[in-house]
């Protein structure tokens, strides 16, 4: 086996050079430059702060934000009540799960030869969060496995009561399964796997919807509906239930949202995998375990000490949170609990998981995601060139500056949208804005540690 | 509303001061780069002593399969004329992805790999071992009248053995050996072709029911054609059992193992 994960990494390095990490092969993006992009993502932050007291401060009791109803501009109205548009999606997207399934059992057994490692690594968990971020909650609409349902029309009355007390921790429990295959797992990118595992996870999805009713299924149980539901709160569209669709400020609708500790717990998984995601290829992280990073079996090597830190990093993370909160409590002296403030708070934390997740995907997804145009025309492999593009040369020149300033940038945009929304809800919940702003300091420091280890995991040398 | 009466102002003067500060920061990517290089510095044995100033040279010995660098980073400028300096306690390939320089390392003797930093971009730097013994020298035989021919394809379900006729050159010798591929033809440093050493025949694996083409060519130790290339046509009758995959069971990853050594990171300049 060890020797097979050799041989395939091997053809796919010797044939691809450029083809990458977080599943497969090597990848070319240089480290951005450090010390500079930490002073000034920090400063950033403390400016922000500082604009954000003197701004917020006369909405104080206020949550609300302006919105323009998209339903007014013509063509939007038009797409929106064309159904049949919305149904060439579902169509695409079942027909999508279903081609991931058969290329990763049937197709080449060669990652970037085949659809499914580049489609599910690169296209979907790498890209499909920018359509959440401009159009809001996509997944809702295209989720292959609702679809499918809802297309062979199954029963939509339950079997089976849900047992609420669980809430969303299934869904919880998967996304950390989905982390440790992305992170841990040998290999993640390997298309027969990907392909069985994904039918297998397509059975119990819909099995449980069929059990326990599809919403109740989806909201609690299906990781990404819960995933992709949080990224929409950031989005600057909301579909309401009146049908009207709303263009707001980015981040806004995070001001609406009121988590449950579950919820909580989901929130600062996500932060603490993206960031994991980060770390482990980093030379600092081979040391700090005492592994050499090079010249050994590669993830093999690894797969004990990572689950672990899979595991340590989001109590870390979680610790680390709910001590500032604790802290925050403590300096404003209020009667609220500190699980309760950090419920409040959590939604703040949302922009600096999403922002790195976006600077940290970014040349991955511009440079793998082109691998898709080739796969489109051979999806299994075989030499097809269904679209006459399997040809296509692969364009491996990066403006590195201009990688690295996109990179800082939406990392720093991102802070600076956390802090606006934790002062924000720290207004709402002090009705003091003397008492929000010392509410605000620990907080603060919060997300100034976050910048700097987002820029830092983005800046150090890593394998 | 004066200042005076509002610190507000004064957060705010501070918070654009502070930001115009950040964004002015932004600017200076390539300041962070000398910070890189002393830690490169600090592992080099030798100044360069060349008085080009865009010449950076370095000093490299890799024992028991590591670079001895720490970290293993060799960094440089785009426009920099590299010169590696390169010693190895064993006999190996020492290659540089997608720049595909690669280099016949010959145990404890000094060997020079010069090339200029064209592009941007961190790549990998590994090294090749094969359980065959490379033989050293060839680049200077005469290899002016090798040449290689098909001599059979025996096929025998969905795997097909080529046989070769080699002529004109001492073989197996020197480095020499010859790389065979399925259905496109074989270009120099071609690295989706195979490698075969020693041997005179090579069994394709998997290879899925229809008419191929299978072609090979000879190669010197730096995987440079030499003499001519020789094809033949055959079929394959067998429909592929589902599972069977040709990747898999084809490759270097058969002849030889290749080991992440470290990385060349070429920085763009500003």
């Amino acid at each position: 086996m060890k020797r097979l994960f050799f041989i395939i990494i091997l053809i796919q390095i010797l044939l691809i050079p450029n083809a990458y990490a977080h599943g497969f092969g090597s990848k070319i993006d240089l480290p951005i430059p450090g010390y500079l992009y930490w002073f000034g993502g920090g400063a950033a932050v403390i400016a922000s702060f500082a604009i954000i007291s003197l701004f917020v401060r006369s909405k104080a009791h206020d949550d609300s934000y302006r919105t323009y109803n998209l339903r007014n501009v013509g063509i939007v109205n038009a797409l929106y009540r064309n159904k049949s548009l919305l149904n060439v999606f579902k169509v695409i997207s079942v027909s999508l799960l279903i081609l991931t399934i058969l290329t990763g059992v049937l197709g080449s057994q060669f990652p970037v030869k085949n659809f499914a490692p580049t489609f599910v690594w690169v296209v979907w968990w790498g890209g499909f969060i920018w359509l959440h971020i401009l159009f809001g909650d996509s997944w809702n609409f295209v989720n292959p496995w609702k679809n499918i349902f809802e297309l062979i029309k199954f029963d939509e009355k339950p079997l089976r009561q849900y047992p609420d007390k669980l809430k969303s921790w299934p869904a919880f429990g998967f996304f950390l399964i989905f982390a440790w295959i992305e992170l841990v797992y040998p290999t993640p990118a390997h298309p027969q796997f990907l392909g069985n595992i994904i039918f297998v996870y397509s059975i119990i999805v819909l099995a449980g919807m069929r059990v326990f009713g599809k919403n109740k299924w989806l909201d609690n149980c299906e990781p990404f509906t819960v995933f992709f539901n949080f990224v929409s709160s950031f989005s600057a569209t909301r579909v309401t239930s009146d049908g009207r669709i709303l263009l707001r400020p980015i981040a806004s609708g995070l001001l609406d949202a009121r988590y449950r500790f579950d919820q909580l717990c989901f929130l600062i998984l996500i932060l603490s995998v993206v960031s994991f995601d980060g770390l482990i290829s980093t030379l600092f992280w081979y040391d700090v375990i005492g592994i050499d990073a090079f010249g050994g079996s590669g993830r093999y090597d690894v797969i004990y000490v990572n689950t672990a830190g899979i595991i340590v990093s989001f109590l870390a993370f979680f610790s680390i949170f709910y001590s500032f909160v604790a802290i925050s409590r403590a300096i404003t002296k209020t009667d609220i609990t500190t699980l309760d403030l950090a419920q409040k708070f959590v939604p703040a934390l949302l922009p600096i998981s999403i922002v790195y997740h976006l600077a940290h995907y970014s040349a991955y997804f511009f440079l793998n995601g082109q691998l898709i145009i080739k796969l489109i025309s051979d999806p299994f492999g075989f030499g097809w060139d269904i679209f006459g593009t399997s040809s296509y040369e692969i364009v491996r020149t990066i403006d590195f500056i201009l990688l690295w300033n996109y990179q800082v940038a939406v990392i720093v945009i991102g802070h600076i949208l956390s802090v606006y929304i934790a002062h924000r809800i720290s207004l709402r919940v002090f009705k003091d804005g003397k008492k929000s702003i010392m509410s605000q300091a620990p907080i603060l420091l919060l997300m100034v540690g976050y910048t700097i280890l987002g820029l830092w995991l983005l800046s150090t040398s890593s394998i | 509303m004066s200042i005076r009466n509002n610190p507000k102002f004064l957060y705010a003067i501070i918070g654009i001061v502070l930001l115009a500060a950040a964004i002015f920061t932004y600017d200076g990517p390539e300041e962070e780069i000398p910070v890189v290089e002393e830690k490169i510095e600090i592992e080099v044995a030798e100044e360069p002593v060349i008085e080009d100033d865009k010449t950076k040279e370095f000093d490299i010995s890799i024992v028991d399969r590591k670079m001895t660098l720490d970290p293993p980073i060799i960094s440089v400028e785009v426009g920099d004329q590299v010169l590696l300096n390169i010693i190895s306690d064993e006999n190996l390939m020492f290659h540089i992805h997608e720049y595909d320089h690669e280099i016949m390392l010959v145990s404890d003797e000094l060997k020079v790999l010069s090339f200029s930093a064209m592009f941007p971009g961190r790549f990998e730097i590994e090294i090749h071992t094969g359980e065959h013994e490379m033989e050293m020298g060839g680049m200077n035989m005469d290899v002016s009248n090798a040449e290689i021919s098909i001599e059979s394809v025996m096929v025998m379900d969905n795997t097909a053995t080529v046989s070769v006729e080699i002529e004109g050159v001492e073989f197996p010798s020197k480095g020499i050996h010859w790389h065979v591929k399925l259905d496109e033809e074989i270009k120099g440093h071609d690295h989706s072709a195979l490698m075969v050493f020693d041997e005179k025949s090579y069994t394709l694996k998997a290879i899925p029911k229809g008419e191929h083409t299978v072609y090979v060519s000879l190669v010197n130790a730096e995987h440079e054609l030499i003499g001519n290339q020789a094809s033949k046509t055959f079929t394959i009758e067998t429909e592929m059992e589902p599972g069977m995959n040709m990747e898999e069971e084809h490759g270097h990853g058969e002849e030889e193992e290749a080991i992440l050594i470290g990385f060349l990171e070429v920085m763009p300049r500003a």
